[in-house]
């Protein structure tokens, strides 16, 4: 596969790529990373699918990234893609390295960087989704996150060869008690730490763009909190951060449902690791455990918010 | 296919990572974890599990939110009666959540007991290592 990758990326984007070296890097899950070193110390990062793990695709990734690059917004520029998949057997994007901080745990972060974070989501949000070619289209603010449950239903359905009635239920609720919208954002979908570069407590990039949608700015800002920055920042660093930069506050059961969407989406994603993995599309051990013990895992956690509210209202 | 992953799954994956060139220190642990689960986690319950919403199920034959739909396949009406129920305010759709709702987050709680060692080998960490 590496050859074929450093002939492509050879071919197509320059020959000075010609006997590049490639390493992996990062330990994303629904895409491998790699880093292409060409002779002369150029780099590249290749962005690969790993069969259908999430239900995302490369496509839609591509189309937001470089929409999002046209309106300056800080992404890695694409140099060249095979969404086919026919190169390299899997379909891939190939990107520009950035030289960011690199640290043992990707997710640490010093206040001044958070602070430039929360500056960028902000700034991702205030972006005019309409023109991105989402695959999802929705023009009804009041209907997005509707949208968005019901494609996350719809993905955790075609991989499992039965209902999950606890996930349905959930799904019911999250449709039940969706916040009203005014006005449709630019949702990066696994917004925090990790999921951008950063150097000098700026940020250079925002990355990791295949959950993105239009939607509702919360859903970031709870997957931050209750997700990927929960292990970065105590919750109320965070949210005295969101208020102070953002003018983000929402009350405690705003807080209560983007966090059971989040757990929702995670759930639905996760159940799709299962099946790749049973069917041979990628037999990494991950895939069986985000499968199962992850997936179990966000389920009960969603079970835990939609039961305790005894919701019958 | 079941909600657990299958022994076959498991071996090819084995043979899989095993054969390739460069394996990940990463995800050697998570194959060791992988293995001892498959051997610790005893026999599927799937259908005993299954038996028993059915069971469930038939408890609920004259519910007006179960009753359309069954017979049916169960874990298809069991999900459908959960989300009816949600929104409503009355005996039927406390009697559905009452009978469906504490089976199903047992038979979760049970599969999470043998599955949640391999949270641990997803983070890299080997059990008695």
């Amino acid at each position: 596969m590496r050859d074929a990758l450093v002939d492509w990326i050879a071919a197509n984007v320059g020959q000075r790529f010609a006997g590049s070296s490639v390493d992996r890097i990062g330990v994303g899950h629904s895409r491998a990373m790699y880093r292409v070193t060409a002779p002369d110390g150029t780099r590249l990062v290749a962005r690969v699918e790993q069969g259908g793990v999430f239900g995302t695709d490369s496509a839609e990734e591509c189309r937001v990234m470089r929409a999002l690059a046209e309106r300056g917004f800080p992404v890695a520029a694409i140099v060249g893609d095979d969404l086919s998949g026919t190169a390299i057997g899997r379909p891939f994007f190939v990107m520009e390295f950035l030289e960011g901080a690199e640290a043992a745990d990707e997710r640490a972060l010093d206040g001044e960087t958070a602070a430039a974070f929360v500056d960028a989501l902000t700034r991702l949000h205030q972006l005019d989704p309409s023109g991105i070619e989402f695959d999802i289209q929705v023009d009804d603010p009041s209907r997005a996150t509707a949208a968005q449950v019901e494609r996350w239903r719809d993905i955790y359905r075609g991989a499992a060869d039965k209902p999950i009635p606890l996930l349905e239920e959930a799904s019911a609720w999250l449709l039940l008690h969706a916040p009203p919208l005014q006005r449709l954002a630019v949702v990066h979908g696994d917004a925090g730490p990790g999921n951008f570069v950063h150097a000098g407590g700026a940020v250079v990039a925002v990355t990791d763009w295949e959950f993105a949608h239009a939607g509702d700015p919360a859903e970031d800002w709870a997957f931050c909190l209750t997700m990927r920055g929960s292990r970065t920042m105590p919750r109320d660093e965070w949210l005295r951060l969101f208020k102070e930069r953002a003018g983000v506050q929402l009350s405690d059961a705003e807080w209560r449902y983007w966090e059971a969407f989040n757990l929702f989406k995670g759930a639905c994603a996760n159940r799709t690791c299962l099946a790749v993995f049973e069917d041979g599309r990628n037999r990494a051990p991950n895939m069986a455990i985000i499968g199962t013990a992850l997936h179990q895992m966000f389920l009960r956690r969603l079970v835990a918010i939609v039961h305790d509210e005894g919701d019958n209202r | 296919m079941t909600d657990r992953v299958s022994d076959a799954a498991i071996l090819a994956a084995t043979a899989t990572v095993l054969r390739s060139e460069d394996i990940a220190a990463i995800t050697r642990v998570q194959l060791i974890g992988l293995a001892e689960y498959a051997a610790a986690r005893g026999d599927d319950p799937t259908a005993a599990r299954r038996r028993e919403l059915v069971d469930a199920l038939e408890t609920l034959t004259a519910n007006e939110l179960v009753a359309p739909l069954w017979p049916g396949e169960p874990y298809a009406v069991a999900a459908a009666a959960l989300g009816a129920a949600l929104g409503r305010d009355d005996s039927e759709a406390r009697a559905v959540q009452a009978a469906l709702r504490p089976l199903l987050v047992r038979h979760l709680d049970d599969e999470m007991a043998t599955t949640t060692p391999l949270i641990d080998a997803f983070r890299g960490k080997l059990r008695n290592a």
